[in-house]
């Protein structure tokens, strides 16, 4: 039988969803809950004369020499520590518990195909890297700062008073002594500076406001463009990050003007990817503005608020089809109304057992093994 | 008393249930039906 890795946590409904459509597809969908080690999880590997040998075992889990066609690496976690760690021990255990499991990615199916690759992760992440080479490619990118330099920061704001926007490089959650905080892209002007010292040690990105008639969310499943327009405008609580209202927002389906399209993907090869979510602005005047792109984005929004995308099934499509896999001839389309009740059930499950990560809305930060259990 | 950073300046204080719905809502759906929801102790609530 088939069988594709996903790399995850239990709320990543994307995986759960995904992972239903491939089973009823005939093909074995292994959930990896990374956040699992060390705790519940074990895994070795070794020599043996000129053979290698790898085993992860854990809560539904039990990988030992598995072959798989294609590895989704999703929602790779980072091991989770338990609390009763001595805090001197706390530090070197955790190096210890990323290089090991950093080895295990790589270790764990060398000729499967990712989607994405693991190492260009890591680069193409970087924002600044992402709007030098978006504007080398000619993708029109707004007037940017990215910076930890207070005078150079006020001056940009002063160029582009009360239309400057400020992005944190990582957009996640984090837990304060109030409870949690998140920032999000807003607007920023210069009686929101905290003192020069405070701005130095704390870099973020600036940007000029681009007026919108619209946003693109454009899903690139290898080459293809799946655009979804969004109509951020005409939601309050959306006109600067539409994040904030996705729940309200109108999405429809969009075209992407082959040109900028061709860019994209010229954009994809360079940083190494096969799957992103553009976000591009479409200014009244009709021009496309690149605002970044994120190798791990989120999708399933897309076909919930607008069944016409059946971006669930598609995606499925091109994980197997990357893999040289297909469902069988005249599989019909599977709608994301159809997997969600299952996909629940199995989300639900992985709540209960297995270890979740820092916070439902973040990349990856490393807490202990208690924290993540009480949320 | 300590310092507060640019990023945090920048920042709002979100409850777990916001985080949770916002986060919700780009995966699918902004409360989930069926997805327990739980409280402080780790309690499964309605």
């Amino acid at each position: 039988m088939s069988a594709v890795l996903i790399l995850t946590e239990p709320r990543d409904f994307h995986a759960f969803a995904v992972a239903e459509v491939l089973e009823r597809w005939g093909v074995e969908p292994v959930l990896w809950f990374g956040a699992d080690f060390p705790v519940r999880q074990s895994a070795s590997v070794w020599t043996q004369g000129p053979d290698f040998h790898l085993e992860i075992r854990g809560p539904e889990l039990d990988l030992r020499d598995r072959r798989f066609h294609a590895v989704w690496n999703r929602r790779p976690a980072a091991p989770a520590l338990p609390d009763d760690l001595h805090p001197a021990d706390r530090e070197p255990a955790v190096r210890d518990c990323q290089h090991f499991v950093w080895s295990l990615w790589h270790l764990v199916a060398p000729s499967a195909v990712w989607v994405n690759p693991l190492a260009p992760i890591h680069t193409a992440i970087l924002k600044p890297l992402q709007l030098r080479w978006a504007g080398e490619i000619g993708l029109e990118i707004p007037p940017s700062l990215c910076s930890n330099d207070p005078q150079r920061i006020r001056e940009f704001l002063r160029a582009h008073r009360g239309e400057t926007i400020y992005k944190s490089f990582y957009q996640g959650s984090w837990k304060t002594e109030e409870g949690m905080a998140a920032v999000f892209t807003r607007l920023i002007e210069e009686p929101d500076l905290p003192e020069d010292d405070m701005i130095q040690v704390s870099p973020g990105i600036f940007q000029a406001r681009i007026p919108k008639d619209h946003e693109l969310r454009v899903t690139f499943l290898g080459d293809v463009p799946v655009a979804a327009r969004i109509r951020s405008p005409e939601e309050p609580r959306a006109a600067v990050d539409w994040r904030r209202a996705s729940s309200g927002l109108a999405v429809e389906p969009a075209e992407l003007p082959p040109d900028v399209a061709r860019k994209c993907r010229t954009l994809m090869e360079r940083l190494g990817i096969c799957f992103a979510a553009f976000d591009l602005i479409v200014t009244p005047d009709g021009r496309h503005v690149f605002l970044e792109v994120n190798p791990m984005g989120q999708f399933l929004f897309i076909e919930h608020r607008c069944p016409e995308i059946p971006i669930l099934d598609r995606f499925c499509r091109f994980l197997l089809d990357r893999a040289g896999l297909a469902p069988a001839a005249g599989t019909r389309t599977v709608r994301l109304e159809e997997v969600r009740q299952a996909a629940e059930e199995r989300m639900r499950a992985a709540t209960k057992a297995h270890t979740a990560t820092a916070s439902p809305h973040s990349d990856e930060t490393l807490t202990t093994h208690s924290e993540r259990e009480r949320r | 008393m300590k310092k507060r950073t640019l990023r945090r300046c920048m920042a709002e204080e979100i409850s777990d249930d916001q985080l949770r719905r916002i986060a919700g809502s780009l995966q699918t759906d902004p409360d989930p039906e069926g997805v327990p929801t739980y409280n402080e102790k780790g309690e499964e609530v309605d």
